[in-house]
């Protein structure tokens, strides 16, 4: 059995909202590289639970708020 | 995952393993074609010792998607070798059907080392340690049955004495799951008895046909023997079926 369908993120929007958070700036305090920020916001890279759950907590929203099932994908 | 973000240059976006093992592998290179090929060991320890380090958890300097995008680029290097491999074995041997050179025989043990690694690092990584273990001795034990059977099947008391073989196989493989440490000694010790037994160390003497038998029986004895004693998983819930 294989997942293929998309994720959306929201990663960009909510960093912007943080006051401005670079992408380097969010990395160091999560623990990445700003290479692996940038990848996730460009949809390229789904980040692990433990790294969305470290993401949602630095930016003071839920999971779901920074991830969610692309379902048009999905129904298709 | 490190607390700190991998330490990387701002400007290069390399670490400082990754400067020093480059240093290691052009350094390696040059002392290697002008002085002495000894010195491809240098180069090795650039290319291979970082991820090698990583592999076994001394090096820590990745952060997951950067340890995502290693092993996306380690498998592709083990098909595109595997194959390349492959293709020159058969284009440098055909018209026989034997390893009639050395060379043809060295190259059939990289092609031998690739392919029961991956076999040993995918069973270890899906199943738990105990699990994995059993079905590689299963197979062994198999394996050794069906060539005794085709070899003598026409020597009732000779196919009788070579089968006898399969029974500490076929015995550790239902003791790994009763005494899982205890097995992982016993296989330990068994892979030690080969090396010896067999005279394997000679391989590094030019005795080439002691290097299958590495491959095939001492290095999978030995993974499963320090698997199940390491214990990592030995005591952990049920595994995917």
């Amino acid at each position: 059995m294989g997942l293929t369908g998309q994720v959306l993120n929201h990663l960009r929007r909510y960093r912007l909202q943080a006051d401005g958070m670079t992408q380097g700036g969010l990395a160091d305090r999560v623990g990445v590289t700003r290479q692996t920020i940038h990848s996730i916001e460009k949809g390229k890279y789904k980040p692990t639970v433990e790294l969305a759950l470290r993401l949602a907590r630095e930016l003071g929203v839920a999971v779901e708020d920074l991830f969610e099932l692309d379902d048009q994908e999905e129904s298709s | 995952m490190n607390s700190s973000s991998p330490k990387t240059d701002r400007r290069t976006g390399l670490s400082r393993v990754t400067l020093f093992a480059s240093v290691l592998v052009v350094l390696g290179a040059v002392l290697a074609v002008s002085v002495d090929m000894v010195f491809l060991l240098v180069f090795g320890a650039g290319v291979f010792g970082p991820g090698a380090l990583r592999e076994v958890g001394v090096l820590n300097d990745q952060d997951e998607f950067q340890r995502e995008a290693s092993r996306a680029a380690g498998y592709r290097a083990y098909l595109a070798a595997g194959l390349f491999v492959s293709v020159w074995l058969a284009v440098a041997q055909r018209g026989t059907a034997n390893l009639d050179s050395e060379l043809a025989m060295a190259v059939s043990m990289i092609l031998i080392l690739l392919i029961v690694v991956w076999l040993l690092s995918a069973l270890f990584g899906y199943w738990d340690a105990k699990k994995a273990t059993s079905g590689i001795l299963l197979a062994f034990g198999s394996f050794w049955l069906l060539f005794v059977v085709l070899s003598h099947m026409a020597e009732p008391g000779m196919l009788f004495m070579e089968a006898l073989v399969v029974v500490p196989f076929f015995g550790l493989a239902w003791t790994v799951h009763r005494w899982p440490r205890a097995t992982g000694a016993a296989l330990v010790l068994f892979g030690l008895f080969v090396f010896f037994a067999f005279d394997l160390y000679e391989a590094f003497q030019s005795r080439m046909n002691a290097w299958p038998v590495i491959l095939t029986m001492f290095l999978p004895l030995m993974a499963c023997g320090l698997a199940l004693l390491g214990g990592g998983s030995v005591e952990g819930d049920e595994p995917p079926q």
